[in-house]
Formats: structure tokens, C-alpha cells, sequence
């Protein structure tokens, strides 16, 4: 006899279980002998707890229990009694669970939780033998965003914090344990936190309930209201809990990322609200005319209570968080990949954050030039890309993270859209609608395209891929008129992630965010493999060093050379260019890039001691 | 002005009732003809919304019932609940309104403001005699209710000594609305200068 059964420890009230923030693979065969019973809540980073097993049935006695982790960081001190009924062990630390902890409200997505998942292992003398598992976590998840829910804990980076003003009402404190700051909310209203050095951070904690959705008046934001209508995400909750059949055990485990608040805390969000309304199992002391609330959740859409409505689905507050718009200066950070993260982050069902992480993009802004010069940002940040490409009407507040926030990288919202008014229809990838940038004029709609096309106004190439792959962009350097090839890949479904689509193989979804492009994915139209090319790169390397002096570093977009497109010569550097920027120019249109070397080289080894038009 | 409301579904049973009826705290009330009529009584309607918390005479409700799910503020009146308002709520998905309110636009007021009735709202034994709520902002938005023996409402009984409260008429020994037309939150969005339960009236009482 070998069964394994999952048990959700976190529950703080029946199905709401807070331990699984993801929905995970379920092993259908639950073995309700062995009962496990850990912590409730969130212990926190660092935090000791434990765990009883006890076995219910009659006929089962004796034997012994063997604890393995499966999940998670390394537990530390994990200490099981003799028989092992109880085991003790540690969560691990808040630095070991994030990473880099950045300034201010610490992001926390279900990967970095400091989730753990055990297995108790029963066996007696006999060979019998129960297996089951349980989740503890150390933090309710985060956005990192100043506007917080009460009662959901926050964690702090940074040293010295303390409490400079608070709502009218609370009794919360500053929590230490650990040398880590962390502040339950329990109030709403607004709060002042300061650091050592006195910089302060301002926070403003509500419920979700209590959160006005009036977003859509006149005047502030009905475009996007009416945007969003549509959104899959707004409508993910209310078109499941219609489906026909609904999927098995649902809404169960996708609350968490279906409904907008956290499974277990009270925070007014809809896990919270439904317990509130009878649902789920907290008594309603003294109360009359009770709500008919068991069945609450096997309900229709149409049938569930208005507030429920309102929670029910990624409506704006999940994403925004409750309470209120934040600060000006502190809009940056809805900016980052950390709010998307408290469900795209949960490997290995939810992999779309890993593996974003592992891209260049993810990284683009860690030169500090990339973030803080203006021709750099517009495709280093996100804050300078969405800037770029806003229609005026619709400027944003300035959303640069601030200087000492560290790199950001490019994030989900760069090239998903989820609100985007010029397409009401939306998308079921939510891409951002972005026009074709001019060199390309004709191709398809690709938000890739704008950051990997050079602009005709540009003093040189940038990153080129795109006009590479649309075989556009070279300059004939006799006449200067534009030097057009052919497209073989543009026929590809989906555009350039028709074949940046690779990633981690472990990862059950999102493993696409990677944007890899494996030598895998050029077997469908080249069984044998993509067709032999010359070297390329190779050779553009070495018709640069003919030019320049010295080995080609950084891209030459992000150097100082100038080419006078006036001249042959430059219009030939120009094509050489456009080969350099593109490192996988071979793979996207060997032929035109090939074209283009061809073009150049007779005209720079001719001139190899004429003007100079690089500097 | 015609109410945006459908019909009320017959809840009575046996093909005798108009459908233009509603319930009116315990009675059915239906206004197929000139004026109201009681169509049947009903015992206490079971709590539709969530349950009451009650410390002494002094009950409330959270997330109280509303007409849908946009932005309302509510009042009580008469044993009757009115809202105003009505923007879309943001990023939420479609769903039925409830069909047990009148709705209307609001006369004169910003485009797109509508005003709900619901004439048999939540009370905390299920009766609205004995009871005066109001709904409370401060903090959690709830209906509270205190118990008040002197408070008057909908579906009292009436007579020539013991008249109706403004707003509705003695039909059948009942004190019964007419059919809602919401229009108004205030006297002053009416010609005549008299709303209630939400609708302007247009004959001195």
C-alpha cells in the first residue's frame, strides 16, 4: 500500500486553503488515515514551526514516520521526534527566499514565499506504508507596491525602520524577528514608515471590498475601463465558474489567482468576503437569517452576491492593489515584473517569471547609462519603452524607477497590454498594440519590432533583428537607395516568437518567456537541419576591424561612431552595422545579411584610406 | 418615466398573478391596474442577503445586497431601500443586475445616474415593521439596523385612524407603493417637488 495525498495546512477555512497559492497536479487518491496539522497562517522568514501527524484509523497503529522535503529551500534544523509524529524545522530567511531584497515593500511571489512542501512517510512492520504531503510558507505573497492590504504582512528592505505615523485606530507594530522589518496592517489608512537615514516610505493599507471601482468616471479612466471589460483576466473567474462542465475542483486552488485578495488573510478580498458571507466555516456570531452560504461557491456566475462580483476575476485591484493610487513617485514599481509575479511565479506550473529572468531582456537595464540616458531607456526600461510609444493624450506620470531601485529590466507590461484602450477587443495574449515601425512599413503588427529596428533617424544601427529578418533597412552605397531582400522566415505564424519560444524544460507553463530560439524549433520546415551558411558574423567582424581599430565590444549602437549615411563609405558601414547588431542574423535572413556584407566590403576595402566617417 | 426594470418573475404560483408585481416587505403587491393591489400575503421571506450581526436592539449586515455590482450608496426610507449611482465598476465581468430592484435615471442629475428601489430589502427577522436602517460608510460599508417599535413602513397595516407613511396609499387594508418609476433622490430632482421611494410623485398626498 503506497498513497500519497496532499494537505493544504494553510487552510484558514476549508476549501480556501491558502498552502497551494498555484493550482498543481492532484494525486486523486487521498489518504485521509494520515492526518497532518501544521501552522495556519504564514510563520514568517526564518520562522520555527511544526508539524503533528497523527494516524485516524483504527486498524493503523504503531509504526513510525520519515519526513523528506520535496519543495523549497533546504530546511534548516529540521529535528523529528523519535517516532517522528512531530517535526520541528525552520523556514528559511528572507534573503534566501527573494534574492536580492530591493528597498521598501519586498515583492513576494509564490516562488519566493519561502514556500516548503514535506512528505510524511508512515511505515510499520508490516510494509504498509501512507505518504502524504504538506505545505508551509513563510509570507503571504506581495507586489512590492505601497498600497497594501490590511492584514496581509509586508516585509521591508532596508535597515532602521520605524512607524513615524499611523491610521487612527491601529495597534500594529513593526515586527523585527530575525533582523527583518515586516508590519501587519490591521487598519486602513495611510502610514509613514522612515528608514535609518530617515527616508521615508508612505503606505496606504485598505480592503479590497472597501476599494471603489469607479475607475471609469469621466474624466479619469473609461478608455481603459472599457478596455478591460473584455480582458480575459477580468472575465477568467465568471467564464469558468459557467463552464460546462466547470473544470474539476474548481474555483478550489485558483482563487488565489483567479479572485483578487490572499486565501487565508483578511483582507476583504473575495476568499476573505466569501468566508465573511457563511461560506467558509467562520461562524457569524449572534447573527440571524443565515446566508445560504455552503453553496456558495457552486453557484453560477450570475447567482453569487454582488461584492463577490466584484472580487471575482484579475480585476484591477489585483494587480493595483486596494486603498488607493500611489504616490507619484512611488508608481514605478507597478511597473515591475513583481506584480505579475504573485501568480505568473510559480513554478514549475507558472514558469512564465523563471523564465523571463533567464532572457537579455530581463537584464537590459543593468548598465546604470541604459537606465538613466534618454536614447537608452526608450528600449532598456520599461518605464522609457511605454513613454515612447503612448499617444500623447495618454502620457503617462513619469514611471522611471528611481536611481538606487537598481535594475528592472524589461518587464511583463512592456509587451502585454492588459488594459490597452486602442484594442477594446483585447488579445488572448494581451500583446500591446504598437504601430509597425517606418523601415518596416507593411509587415504585421509586433511588439517586438520597435526596440529590434533601427530608426531611419538613428546616427547608427540599432538593434537590427527585425529589419534583418524583413530583409530592410541596407543602403545601396552607390546610390543610397534602400537595399531590399527577401523574407524567408516572415511567413512564420506568430512572428518572431514563432520561434523565440524556447525555455527551461521544467517549467509546465511560460517556459516560452525565455524567448529562446533552439536549434529545435528550425526542424519543421529543415528537417535536416537550417541550411548551411557561411560564418557571418565572423566575417562582419572582421570587415569591422578594417574600420575600426580594436575588437568590436559593446553594440555599436551603444558606442559613439557616426556614420555619414551621405557617402558610400558610411552607407557601407551602415550595412556592416546592420549585420553587427544583429547576432543572429545568420538565422534570420542569411541571405540579406549576407547581401549586405557583399554590398559594403568592395566599397571599405576601397576606401580603406579615404575619409573617415566613423569617429 | 418608464422604470427599467423587467417584470418580476411570478413567484406566486398558479397563473393567477400579474407579472408586474413585486414583493413589498411580506406582501405581493401588483399594479396591473389602476392602482396597487395586494395579490397575496406572504410569511417572512427568508434573509436574501448575508446574515445580521446583532448585539442587543442593534443589528448589522455586512456586504449588503445592491443592485448590481457598480458603485451605489443607499438609503433606507420607509422600509424600503433607494441607491444612487451606478457607475460600471472597473475591471469586473458582466452580470445580471438584480431583477428585484426598480431602476431609472436620475432626473437632471449627471448623465448616466441611476436610482434603485428595492421594496422588500434585508431586515434582521425578515419584517420591516419595528425596525429603522440606514446603510453606514463609515468603515466597512453595512446596513445597520436598531429596533424602534415606533418606526413606520411599507406593508403596515392602515386604516382611516392609522394612516400610510408618505409615499403610499391604504389598499386593502395595506399600505402599499405605487409602481415604482425611480427618478428622484431628492425633492428637488422632481416637478412637483415630492419624491418618494424614489419616484416623484405628482399628487399632493
Amino acid at each position: 500500500m503506497r498513497r500519497i495525498a496532499r494537505a493544504g495546512v494553510l487552510a484558514g477555512a476549508g476549501a480556501l486553503a491558502a498552502a497551494s497559492l498555484a493550482c498543481r497536479k492532484h494525486d486523486a487518491s487521498p489518504v485521509e488515515c494520515l492526518r497532518l496539522e501544521g501552522p495556519r497562517e504564514a510563520v514568517g522568514f526564518g520562522g520555527t514551526f511544526s508539524i503533528k501527524a497523527t494516524l485516524d484509523c483504527p486498524q493503523l497503529a504503531g509504526g513510525r514516520i520519515a519526513w523528506r522535503q520535496i519543495e523549497g529551500i533546504p530546511l534548516a534544523a529540521m529535528s523529528p521526534s523519535s517516532d517522528g509524529r512531530e517535526l520541528t524545522a525552520r523556514l528559511p530567511s528572507l534573503a534566501e527566499s527573494v534574492g536580492r531584497v530591493p528597498w521598501g515593500v519586498v515583492p513576494i511571489s509564490p516562488r519566493t514565499r519561502g514556500q516548503i512542501a514535506l512528505v510524511a512517510n508512515w511505515t510499520d512492520d508490516h510494509g504498509a506504508t501512507i505518504a502524504r504531503e504538506i505545505q508551509v510558507a513563510a509570507a503571504d505573497r506581495s507586489r512590492g507596491l505601497p498600497n497594501t492590504p490590511v492584514g496581509v504582512r509586508l516585509y521591508l528592505g532596508g535597515d532602521g525602520w520605524h512607524v513615524t505615523a499611523r491610521p487612527a485606530g491601529s495597534g500594529a507594530a513593526l515586527d523585527t524577528t530575525g533582523g527583518v522589518a515586516s508590519l501587519l496592517p490591521d487598519v486602513a489608512g495611510d502610514w509613514r514608515l522612515a528608514d535609518a537615514s530617515d527616508r521615508t516610505l508612505a503606505l496606504r493599507s485598505g480592503r479590497y471590498d472597501e476599494t471603489p471601482l469607479d475607475c471609469g468616471r469621466s474624466g479619469c479612466h473609461p478608455a481603459i475601463t472599457d478596455a478591460v471589460a473584455a480582458s480575459p483576466m477580468t472575465t477568467v473567474f465568471a467564464r469558468l465558474m459557467d463552464a460546462k462542465p466547470r473544470p474539476a475542483g474548481y474555483p478550489g486552488c485558483a482563487l488565489a489567482c483567479h479572485t483578487t485578495g490572499e486565501p487565508g488573510a483578511h483582507d476583504g478580498g473575495f476568499p476573505h468576503v466569501v468566508a465573511e458571507l457563511g461560506a467558509g466555516g467562520d461562524p457569524v456570531a449572534g447573527g440571524v437569517g443565515p446566508f445560504d452560504g455552503p453553496t456558495l461557491l457552486d453557484r453560477r456566475w450570475d447567482a453569487l452576491p454582488r461584492d463577490l462580483h466584484r472580487l471575482g476575476g484579475v480585476g484591477c485591484l489585483a494587480c493595483h492593489g486596494p486603498g488607493a493610487i500611489p504616490e507619484a513617485s512611488a508608481r514605478w514599481g507597478i511597473l515591475r515584473t513583481d506584480v505579475c509575479a504573485v501568480c505568473h511565479d510559480a513554478p514549475p506550473r507558472y514558469g512564465h517569471v523563471v523564465a523571463l529572468r533567464q532572457s537579455a531582456m530581463s537584464r537590459a537595464d543593468q548598465d546604470p547609462r541604459a537606465r538613466t540616458e534618454r536614447a537608452c531607456a526608450r528600449c532598456h526600461t520599461t518605464a522609457g519603452f511605454l513613454a515612447s510609444v503612448s499617444p500623447p493624450e495618454r502620457a503617462p506620470v513619469d514611471r522611471r524607477a528611481p536611481v538606487d531601485a537598481g535594475p528592472v529590466g524589461i518587464t511583463c507590461s512592456a509587451c502585454h497590454a492588459v488594459h490597452d484602450p486602442r484594442r477594446p477587443d483585447g488579445t488572448a495574449r494581451l500583446l500591446r498594440s504598437i504601430p509597425v515601425p517606418a523601415l518596416l512599413a507593411g509587415a504585421p503588427q509586433n511588439v517586438c519590432l520597435p526596440c529590434h529596428t533601427p530608426d531611419a533617424d538613428d546616427a547608427r544601427p540599432s538593434a537590427s533583428a527585425g529589419a534583418i529578418w524583413r530583409g530592410r533597412g541596407g543602403l545601396d552605397p552607390a546610390t543610397g537607395q534602400p537595399l531590399t531582400g527577401g523574407a524567408p522566415h516572415a511567413a512564420i505564424a506568430g512572428g518572431c516568437v514563432g520561434c523565440h519560444r524556447g525555455g527551461p524544460d521544467n517549467l509546465e507553463r511560460g517556459s516560452n518567456h525565455a524567448f529562446r530560439a533552439p536549434a529545435s524549433v528550425c526542424t519543421t520546415c529543415h528537417p535536416q537541419g537550417p541550411p548551411p551558411s557561411t560564418d557571418l558574423r565572423a566575417r562582419a567582424l572582421g570587415m569591422w576591424r578594417g574600420v575600426r581599430t580594436g575588437e568590436f565590444g559593446r553594440p555599436a549602437h551603444a558606442g559613439d561612431a557616426r556614420v555619414d549615411r551621405r557617402t558610400p563609405r558610411g552607407r557601407a558601414i551602415w550595412n556592416l552595422l546592420l549585420v553587427l547588431e544583429d547576432p543572429a542574423a545568420a538565422a534570420h535572413n542569411a541571405r540579406y545579411a549576407g547581401a549586405l556584407l557583399d554590398a559594403a566590403e568592395p566599397v571599405l576595402q576601397a576606401d580603406d584610406t579615404g575619409r573617415t566617417t566613423t569617429r | 418615466m418608464t422604470a427599467c426594470r423587467r417584470p418580476a418573475p411570478d413567484q406566486a404560483g398558479g397563473g393567477t398573478e400579474s407579472r408586474d408585481c413585486a414583493d413589498v416587505e411580506t406582501l405581493r403587491v401588483c399594479w396591473d391596474g389602476a392602482r396597487p393591489r395586494v395579490a397575496k400575503r406572504a410569511t417572512p421571506a427568508p434573509a436574501r442577503g448575508p446574515a445580521f450581526t446583532c448585539a442587543g436592539d442593534h443589528c448589522e449586515q455586512r456586504h449588503p445586497r445592491m443592485p448590481d455590482a457598480g458603485e451605489w450608496q443607499c438609503m433606507d426610507s420607509g422600509g424600503a431601500t433607494i441607491c444612487i449611482g451606478g457607475t460600471r465598476a472597473a475591471g469586473v465581468a458582466p452580470s445580471a443586475a438584480d431583477p428585484r430592484w426598480f431602476c431609472g435615471a436620475r432626473r437632471g442629475g449627471e448623465p448616466g445616474t441611476r436610482i434603485c428601489v428595492d421594496l422588500s430589502p434585508d431586515f434582521p427577522d425578515g419584517r420591516a415593521r419595528g425596525w429603522r436602517c440606514r446603510m453606514v460608510y463609515d468603515g466597512p460599508a453595512r446596513r445597520a439596523c436598531d429596533r424602534d417599535p415606533g418606526a413606520h413602513t411599507l406593508a403596515e397595516t392602515c386604516d382611516a385612524r392609522h394612516p400610510c407613511v408618505d409615499g403610499s396609499r391604504c389598499v386593502d387594508g395595506w399600505c402599499v407603493p405605487e409602481r415604482p418609476a425611480p427618478a428622484c433622490w431628492r425633492d428637488e430632482d422632481c416637478a412637483a417637488g415630492r419624491c418618494r421611494f424614489g419616484s416623484c410623485l405628482t399628487r399632493e398626498p
